[in-house]
């Protein structure tokens, strides 16, 4: 038997499943009161300077209803209680990034790094500005090395992947990147890692290194 | 402007990172409970899912939040 990880629920980790799908209404009744309680706790611990006491009750009573709709595929292959908080946590971020990105559109994040990524090397710049510093001719090799990530970009990816891949760098999460475009998390990373074999195949056809390409440039910070 | 040094290195970083299997987001999820258990019982899958927690700071950032909600 696992030991659990609440203090005050003493429930053999064996028999949580069970209970909650128990045909006796009373034995159900307590092991969701118990899962409740147990929610409440650990959310709390991973999120108490972020989520109020109501975000916290809102939040454990909808981790018991995903828990309750995926009880069947729990496969006993950790502790009842380990899995129960990673659903309750998964909900919690999920809640939490979507709060704090809601004002970022997809396109505010892909046409910031889109506009870097244009004015690469056309006006004197941040990193231009600082490749001066120590030479033009540093500052000719940083746009050289922006204009064939930009050229990468352009030429190696399809649209969505672009679109993900300037969203991602725009600095929205991946979870609010597959929100925008109507897809999941998992399906956005097989896009986006499709994209870095693209890209990497793209610098290796050129004699490119990714590293060399992406260094910061000289003089920088 | 161009892109700024912390996309770079973010880019760069994934770029050296990217291998040909990689395990996505909804998988790492997943496995998140049964890694914290210890047992994740494939070298094959362990492999992948430690790899991923390098390449995803997203993913990394559930688990140790996970892992603080139990106290551990």
């Amino acid at each position: 038997m696992f030991p659990v990880h609440s203090g005050r629920v003493h429930r053999a980790d064996g028999a949580w499943a069970t209970d909650l799908s128990s045909d006796d209404r009373a034995v159900r009744d307590h092991a969701a009161a118990d899962l409740r309680d147990f929610l409440k706790k650990t959310l709390h611990r991973a999120f108490a300077n972020q989520l109020s006491d109501s975000d916290i009750d809102d939040l454990a009573q909808e981790s018991m209803l995903r828990i309750h709709r995926k009880l069947d595929s729990f496969q006993r292959r950790s502790r009842f209680t380990t899995w129960a908080a990673a659903i309750g946590v998964n909900l919690a971020l999920s809640e939490l990034r979507r709060r704090k990105y809601k004002h970022l559109t997809l396109d505010d994040a892909v046409s910031a790094t889109e506009a870097a990524l244009a004015s690469a090397g056309s006006s004197a710049s941040s990193s231009s500005l600082a490749s001066y510093q120590v030479g033009v001719e540093a500052a000719l090799e940083q746009r050289e090395r922006d204009q064939q990530l930009r050229e990468a970009i352009e030429q190696a990816l399809t649209d969505r992947q672009k679109t993900a891949l300037l969203a991602e760098l725009g600095g929205l999460p991946l979870i609010e990147v597959a929100r925008r475009m109507n897809t999941s998390r998992g399906a956005l990373y097989k896009l986006l890692h499709d994209a870095r074999k693209r890209l990497r195949a793209h610098f290796d056809q050129r004699g490119l290194l990714a590293s060399d390409l992406l260094s910061a440039p000289e003089g920088a910070p | 402007m161009s892109l700024s040094d912390k996309q770079r290195g973010a880019l760069r970083k994934l770029l050296q990172a990217t291998q040909n299997r990689e395990m996505d987001c909804d998988t790492f999820v997943e496995y998140i409970a049964i890694h914290i258990d210890n047992n994740i019982d494939d070298s094959d899958v362990r492999l992948l899912f430690e790899h991923h927690r390098e390449i995803c700071p997203e993913c990394e950032e559930e688990l140790q939040l996970v892992l603080r909600a139990l106290g551990e």
